[in-house]
């Protein structure tokens, strides 16, 4: 299997280099090895190495990886002010399991020897550092957009340019008084058609503080969640929504792994793709290890593909795509029918009723809602107060029908402290529970009907997998008590019944009550606030901050479609709203400029955003939308490399990479303890003083710490937004002089950094291991991490330490209650097998199109932005187009031939290099995301009048993004799920053939 | 006599390459600039070590495993008497097989003999080069970088190897030929 080799010479990409571009190519290595350090030349075998790590003159600075999303720690090897090399933070619980990583209290002198581990993306991260090809002036368009010609210009002209042109359009000091739309009074402020759209931003403190807080405008950050998986969010939000509070628990979910049983992934890539891999591949190992030993350890990958998880895993299940919500819905059906679920723990009522059991969580199961026809409340949890319930704790106390009697209606919830309440799960044995005179059932009679909707072999049929392995699925998964778990990523959610299937897969673990159990599912071990403490500075907190009105660009995060509403029309809307869309919707945002719904925008920032290249089907509507300057008056990219969207941008400023900033990234639940990881510029000069210049150079809290990054006309993210927003106006509030009162100003960005790590410092206070810890600890460990061995609660070692403790949802009143905009059906509060269909409700039917085409992503690449680190390149230099042996024999293809794929959206489709394998679902297409860039310094742009540096090699591959399914309904975006807002990747029918 | 070797547990190899690239952000092999450097219309490419994908089976039970391979440290290494001019010795001290590239005349010959891929020609320089065995940080009481980085702990050295290979994967050179130091559990 030849094919199958990683370790691919880049001959196929070089190979198409006619002579020609190759000098051209080779042209460009002078200027590469100018901007490398000397330190970095390419050696020869008798090159002297790297010095190592006793070398006096070297220093460390731990801070974090951005190389993906898994944000783990890295430890940056810096010597006379040069990165030589990045290892693994030895401190950080991603970068070393819990038996070898340090405890908080071993001192950065001796940690000079110890080394995280780290993947093969971050080490290469030093390359994304010194790319000869970065952007390093502020850059003006000279042509028209899009035709890559370009003038140098200084920050000061940037800025003060892009401020006059933002103040033109949305002057500044009316923009929280003047109507967009006077006719319209709800549409909100003119400050709303300045937009910020972030791709991946871990910097929100500043940026919120700047357009959301102190400028007003409700589109401070339209970002990339629902690109990635954010079904999986909005679903986990909705089923843990405390409705008493309105508070959202967890929106991330993971196995602990540590003491897991048996985990079961639907569209999930552990090992490779899904954060944080370092730990989730170590875990998965641990777990096998046990299975070997003749133990628990069992993991399950559930994927069209045979993932390196797959490989990895016990058992693969080649799943339909799209049909995950299929396969859990059969699960439930089994294991309902078998009664093998935890019926004690699913009465659990109530938080008295799981404390009384030594539980953590309780679910609604036992709650009752009105089935009622015509009731006003219909879909709602039924009241005390409805109920005629006397002397109700509370009179919006949901109730539930009491256990022990089976006819006694007790309150459940709400008030100030209820009694312990078990209920019944199924009063109605099949009818309706009529209380006070209303019909009702419990959420989890709902549950119960929704899944037994569709017989095993229907839900067989959907999903392609035999009711055989569906039922031995469901037998395995509730054979280890609370230590198994299923959980999902964006293969089982991207779809446009991403929420559904979301809510099918989390029912599973509801059904066996493994929430904040060991072996079960946690919700991570969280970290300290650095945004405000007691003692501290509140960094969130601006002073003569306006008010912010109005529906967002994307009509997502609380945006509000009702009939109060100046903008309402009734059903359909011109373009779908989202009530649910609580992470807002990335693909949305170019098609809504296009069509000026539900205003036209006038101002967009990018930051750290590829929308043209990462939006499935939105090439073309980028390039139909942007180039138009009447729709989009003004566009300003802040991005380090000219990628697909600076390419098309008015001014570009370049950023910092993420070796060259500060941030506070966070975690992810796969992590059991509580950590606050940092960010912070390993290369680069504070004040003048050049970065780890010396062995003696050590990072001064106290100082002022202007930055100044390794490119020196480069500036990071921080500081462009604090100077655009000075520029924009000197009464710009949340900037400048006492910006933080008697705290200090806010001119450059150590000025908000101090504060919160002084204020994550205060909030850590003693709790590492019982002696309080300094802002010189915390910078020089690159974040505050609580010690091995705390994953677990010391009374209850059954139980995790850090727990999520509050209610569990089978039934979602919110969503039964809400219209869908366009369809004007109302959603479903249950999971429920729902067809993938467009905006309108029609199922997507694309007979001519036989196959489905799916995308995943490699551990040796990161999004859309690792075509510039040769390490990586070298390794997988290319994508293919995966086929399985049977339809390639079908189709008369073979590995490497050139073949094409069309779809109804894109006929004249996307070429590629074909790749027959054994490991993939007949039926199915598969192509790796990561290549095919067009931008990205894969051909030349004119600087000045010069043709810029390029690296054809940085175009290898295909993307499959353009042949995407559009919406017929609404024509200029991809298919999406109407409650979470999920973009699907998954759900184009494509034809493959041979291309000549 | 000392010597020095791998354990590797292709269990827990995930295939990441964290290895690979590990050995190349250490010795700073090819290509570490951008754009690549281009010989005979291919990217100049030096890995002394490389994770193999092997793909099996056939659906809908296929396998794959993953072998990451570097020179072995033969006790017998078949590299050094096929060299015509004597470059590639056996450090006394530590049993690491070491070509000195001085003396590399760029024949190849070692290239050919090794049973496990581990010398690299080095179309730039015209010699070949290979897995030093992290000499350098060993020297000072540091594990070889592939070591240190592996995500899944597949993968750790021994300065002190005694003992056989243990059951190796399929396609393994014979172990008596040169006699590896590496160990499969």
């Amino acid at each position: 299997m030849g094919e199958g080799k990683s370790n691919e010479q880049p001959g196929t990409t070089a190979a198409s280099v006619d002579r020609r571009d190759f000098l051209k190519v080779t042209g460009t290595v002078a200027a590469a090895a100018a901007l490398l350090p000397a330190v970095l030349r390419e050696s020869t075998a008798s090159a002297a190495p790297d010095p190592t790590e006793d070398d006096t003159d070297v220093v460390f600075i731990h801070s974090t990886c951005q190389m993906c999303h898994s944000r783990c720690g890295i430890k940056a090897k810096v010597l006379a002010g040069q990165l030589l090399k990045i290892d693994g933070n030895p401190w950080h619980p991603n970068n070393r399991g819990e038996d070898e990583r340090l405890t908080y209290a071993t001192t950065p002198a001796a940690a000079r020897t110890q080394f995280g581990r780290l993947c093969p993306k971050g080490q290469a991260g030093v390359q994304t550092l010194y790319d000869p090809l970065r952007i390093q002036h502020p850059l003006k368009r000279v042509g028209a957009r899009g035709s890559g010609r370009w003038e140098t210009i200084t920050w000061t002209q940037a800025f003060t340019e892009i401020a006059a042109r933002v103040n033109a359009l949305i002057p500044f000091s009316s923009r929280n008084t003047t109507n967009i739309d006077d006719g319209s009074v709800d549409l909100g402020k003119i400050a709303n058609q300045l937009i910020l759209s972030p791709g991946r931003s871990i910097e929100k403190s500043v940026s919120e503080r700047v357009f959301k807080t102190a400028y007003g405008s409700v589109n401070y950050g339209i970002d990339h969640t629902s690109i990635c998986e954010v079904s999986h969010h909005t679903g986990n939000e909705y089923m843990t929504l405390d409705h008493v509070t309105a508070a959202q628990g967890p929106n991330h979910f993971k196995t602990d792994m540590l003491k897991a049983e048996y985990m079961i992934v639907f569209g999930g890539n552990p090992v490779e793709a899904n954060f944080p891999m370092l730990a989730l591949a170590r875990l998965n190992a641990d777990m096998r290890d046990l299975a070997r030993a003749g133990g628990p350890g069992r993991v399950v990958i559930v994927d069209p593909r045979f993932s390196n998880s797959a490989a990895k895993a016990d058992t693969w299940v080649p799943i339909r795509p799209g049909g995950d919500s299929a396969l859990a819905l059969g699960m439930a059906r089994v294991i309902l029918g078998a009664g093998t679920y935890n019926a004690a723990y699913l009465r659990l009522a109530n938080k008295a009723a799981a404390t009384a059991a030594t539980d953590s969580t309780y679910t609604d199961a036992t709650w009752l809602v009105i089935v009622q026809p015509g009731h006003a409340n219909q879909g709602k949890f039924l009241t005390a107060a409805e109920a005629g319930l006397s002397a109700p704790l509370d009179a919006a106390n949901p109730v539930c029908v009491r256990d022990s009697d089976g006819v006694t209606i007790e309150a459940a919830v709400r008030g100030t402290s209820p009694a312990a309440a078990v209920g019944r799960l199924e009063p109605g044995a099949g009818s309706d529970t009529v209380v006070n005179g209303i019909a009702c059932r419990t959420a989890f009679e709902l549950y119960r009907g929704a899944v037994f909707e569709h017989s095993l072999h229907e839900y067989a049929t959907l999903c392609g997998v035999s009711e055989t392995t569906i039922t031995t699925l469901a037998t395995d998964f509730t054979s280890h008590g609370r230590k198994a778990s299923a959980w999902t990523y964006r293969g089982a959610v991207q779809h446009t019944n991403g929420t559904y299937t979301q809510l099918s897969v989390m029912a599973l673990n509801w059904l066996i009550g493994n929430v904040d159990w060991a072996g079960g599912l946690a919700k991570g071990g969280g970290g300290w606030s650095e945004v405000t403490a007691t003692g501290g500075v509140d960094t969130a907190a601006v002073t003569g901050a306006p008010t912010r009105v109005g529906p967002r660009m994307d009509r997502a995060k609380g945006s509000v479609y009702n009939s109060t509403k100046s903008y309402y029309v009734g059903y359909p809307t011109p373009r779908p709203w989202f009530p649910f869309g609580s992470h807002g919707v990335f693909q949305e945002l170019i098609p809504s400029i296009e069509d000026a719904y539900p205003y036209p925008a006038k101002v967009l920032f990018t930051y750290w955003n590829a929308w043209p290249y990462s939006v499935p089907g939105g090439k073309a509507t980028w390039e139909r939308t942007v180039s138009d300057e009447v729709k989009l008056p003004l566009f300003v990219a802040i991005s380090p490399v000219m990628g697909e969207v600076a390419a098309w941008a008015d001014y570009v400023l370049p950023d910092t990479t993420f070796l060259e900033k500060w941030s506070f990234p966070g975690g992810t639940p796969t992590i059991l303890t509580k950590f606050t990881p940092f960010q912070q510029p390993v290369v680069g000069a504070y004040d003048g003083t050049v970065i780890g210049g010396t062995g003696t150079w050590s990072f001064n809290p106290t100082a002022t710490n202007a930055y100044t990054p390794f490119l020196p006309d480069t500036m990071m993210y921080a500081d462009i937004l604090i100077n655009l927003a000075k520029a924009i106006s000197t009464s710009f509030p949340g900037v400048g002089a006492s910006a933080f009162g008697a705290a200090g100003g806010l001119d450059r960005a150590w000025d908000m950094f101090k504060h919160q790590v002084n204020n994550a410092v205060i909030n850590v206070g003693t709790s590492i291991g019982g002696a309080a810890i300094t802002a010189a600890d915390f910078i020089a460990r690159g974040g505050a991490f609580a010690n091995p061995g705390t994953s677990y609660d010391t009374a209850n070692p059954n139980l995790l330490n850090s727990k999520y403790g509050g209610v569990l949802h089978f039934y979602v009143p919110a969503f039964a209650t809400t219209t869908d905009s366009i369809t004007g059906v109302k959603y479903r509060g249950t999971a429920n097998w729902t067809p993938i269909s467009h905006c309108n409700g029609v199922p997507v039917d694309d007979p001519a199109y036989p196959m489905q085409l799916v995308t995943y992503k490699s551990v040796l690449h990161g999004q859309g932005r690792t075509n510039v680190n040769p390490w990586l390149m070298v390794m997988q230099p290319q994508n293919y187009v995966d086929l399985a042996v049977s339809d390639a024999r079908t189709l008369g293809i073979e590995t490497g031939d050139r073949v094409r794929i069309v779809s109804v959206s894109n006929p004249s489709g996307v070429v590629g290099t074909a790749r027959v394998i054994e490991g993939q679902r007949p039926g199915v297409v598969a192509v790796m995301h990561h290549f095919g860039h067009w931008e990205q310094s894969s051909r030349p742009h004119a600087v000045d009048g010069t043709a810029t540096s390029f690296d054809q090699s940085r175009g290898s591959g295909l993307t499959v993004n353009p042949v995407m399914r559009l919406d017929d309904y609404l024509g200029n975006v991809s298919l999406q799920d109407p409650i979470g807002g999920s973009v699907s990747f998954n759900d184009t029918r494509v034809r493959v053939e041979p291309a000549s | 006599m000392p010597q020095f070797g791998w354990n590797l547990d292709l269990r827990r190899c995930v295939g990441c390459n964290a290895c690979a690239v590990a050995c190349k952000a250490e010795m700073n092999t090819p290509p570490v600039q951008s754009p690549m450097t281009v010989r005979y219309g291919k990217a100049v490419a030096v890995n002394y070590r490389m994770v193999y994908t092997v793909d099996g089976g056939a659906y809908p039970a296929p396998t794959r495993t993953f072998v990451t391979m570097s020179c072995n440290h033969c006790a017998s290494p078949a590299c050094m008497p096929a060299c015509p001019v004597g470059a590639i010795t056996k450090d006394a001290a530590t049993g690491i097989v070491r070509i000195d590239d001085a003396a590399c005349i760029g024949c190849r010959y070692c290239e050919w003999t090794c049973p496990y891929g581990a010398p690299q020609f080095n179309e730039a320089s015209g010699k070949v080069e290979k897995c030093s065995g992290c000499a350098h940080r060993q020297a000072v009481g540091l594990a070889p970088a592939c070591a240190t980085s592996c995500p899944a702990r597949a993968l750790d050295y021994t300065a002190d190897f005694t003992g056989g290979t243990g059951t190796p994967p399929a396609g393994f050179a014979d172990p008596s030929l040169t006699v590896p130091s590496i160990r499969f559990p």
